[in-house]
């Protein structure tokens, strides 16, 4: 009974010797309300029709159009992040084949962006799906500070920390699941996605560069480049 | 008030310890399979083809990881794609012969070469155990033939959704995700190769 008497005067955290509320628990729990419990959701790009967007091209009727996401808060809305703010382009691309007969492969790895000024192409980034340019980052930065802070303040802190975890894996995971994949279109189908390049530093102007996409028809075997323009 | 802050800082620095000091929670993968699915699965009309089905090391050895906060957590899958991927493409092909290496030489004739590539394993965790957590798959299905030119291939998504859990029922929750998660995936692969009118011409051509 002492010792329970004891036990509870001494890890009652919750009330001070005057019955009131303990400030540090106010602390506690005012920095768990203020971080945000609910988990970051990123809503889906909403669907989009391969006409909606003014820079597209057809070739053998494979129809193909592409729109760099422009604004801060419309990339931050899709993203959970500001992208560009990492000189990261991203790129929204449509393609639907009103071909009756033949279907066509998109490989991903045939999509590059080329600089009107120069002869050199970027190609996709792998980096930034990656995950070390965006959310990975953010991760290993508050996880880390999290480990290290005095144990008192600890549940202050880990709490915002699991948040910010929580939230970069959320922004990584997007950022992946939304890239365009390596796919067939067969005759009346679609596919859209988005492909993501880091631009080189001082040269961050979209409309030096043109979008290249490489098309192959299954049928006949022939490669169509598809050269659009970002505006 | 002294003492209790003294009492809450040892409290504290034990739990603090233990996050320091780290743990690895192993999932376990549920031994899903196909045929236990009944209706969804069911094709009458196989494509008459003999297929090398290239289940590679990579793929067998796939699986997500995440360190955080001094644990480790780990969902070691990839034994389980190959299962289920070797499952629908005995439902689709006529035959099929298991290869683990594109320099495998076949036994018998083989007219294609399935290959099921992982491009991405994801998963996410919320910021409570109430909260949401959503694990992915994105796996490429290439099928060539023997002089390697593209039949068909596409990149297919599979998802499950649960939540987060606590210390108590994670690894519960962990298990019915993945199960969602290879529900959806192969369900999406299996529809996807079964109405592929490149794989049905090609098999018409053989």
């Amino acid at each position: 009974m002492v010792f329970l008497q004891f036990s509870y005067n001494q890890l009652n955290i919750v009330r001070d010797k005057k019955n009131h509320i303990n400030k540090l628990l106010l602390i506690i729990l005012s920095a768990i309300l203020f971080s945000g419990c609910a988990t970051m959701h990123i809503p889906d790009y909403p669907d989009t029709h391969v006409n909606d967007y003014n820079n597209r091209q057809v070739k053998d009727d494979l129809h193909l159009s592409a729109q760099v996401l422009t604004g801060k808060n419309n990339i931050t809305k899709y993203f959970g992040t500001d992208l560009s703010e990492q000189n990261i382009l991203t790129i929204h691309i449509l393609a639907e084949n009103k071909n009756s007969t033949s279907s066509f492969v998109i490989d991903k790895d045939q999509i590059s962006l080329k600089n009107k000024n120069q002869k050199d192409n970027l190609s996709r980034s792998k980096q930034v799906v990656d995950g070390e340019s965006t959310g990975g980052e953010v991760a290993t930065v508050v996880g880390f500070t999290s480990i290290l802070v005095a144990p008192v303040l600890m549940p202050v802190l880990v709490f915002p920390g699991f948040k910010a975890i929580s939230n970069a894996e959320v922004i990584e995971h997007n950022l992946k699941v939304k890239e365009l994949q390596t796919r067939t279109i067969s005759p009346g189908k679609a596919i859209n996605g988005f492909v993501y390049f880091i631009l080189p530093s001082g040269n961050s102007f979209v409309k030096d560069w043109q979008l290249l996409v490489e098309a192959t028809n299954l049928l006949n075997k022939k490669a169509y480049v598809f050269d659009l323009e970002l505006n | 008030m002294v003492n209790k802050i003294r009492t809450f800082s040892f409290c504290m620095i034990i739990i603090s310890v233990c996050l320091v000091s780290g743990c690895t929670f192993r999932y376990t993968v549920p031994d899903f399979s196909i045929q236990s699915q009944g209706g969804e699965y069911s094709n009458t009309n196989k494509f008459n083809l003999n297929v090398n089905l290239l289940l590679s090391e990579k793929l067998r050895a796939c699986k997500w990881e995440r360190k955080k906060m001094g644990d480790t957590f780990l969902i070691e899958i990839g034994d389980q794609l190959a299962k289920n991927a070797f499952e629908i493409s005995e439902l689709l092909y006529r035959n099929i012969e298991i290869t683990t290496s594109p320099n495998q030489k076949n036994i018998g004739q083989i007219d294609a070469i399935l290959t099921p590539t992982v491009l991405v394993v994801e998963r996410t965790m919320g910021a409570t155990s109430l909260g949401e957590s959503i694990f992915t798959i994105v796996m490429e299905w290439r099928l060539e033939d023997t002089d390697k030119n593209i039949i068909w291939v596409d990149s297919i998504k599979g998802e499950g959704r649960e939540k987060t859990g606590n210390n108590f029922n994670h690894k519960k929750l962990v298990s019915k995700q993945i199960e969602k998660l290879l529900k959806d995936l192969f369900s999406k692969s299996f529809s996807a190769m079964k109405e592929s009118p490149e794989i049905r011409h090609f098999a018409l051509q053989k």
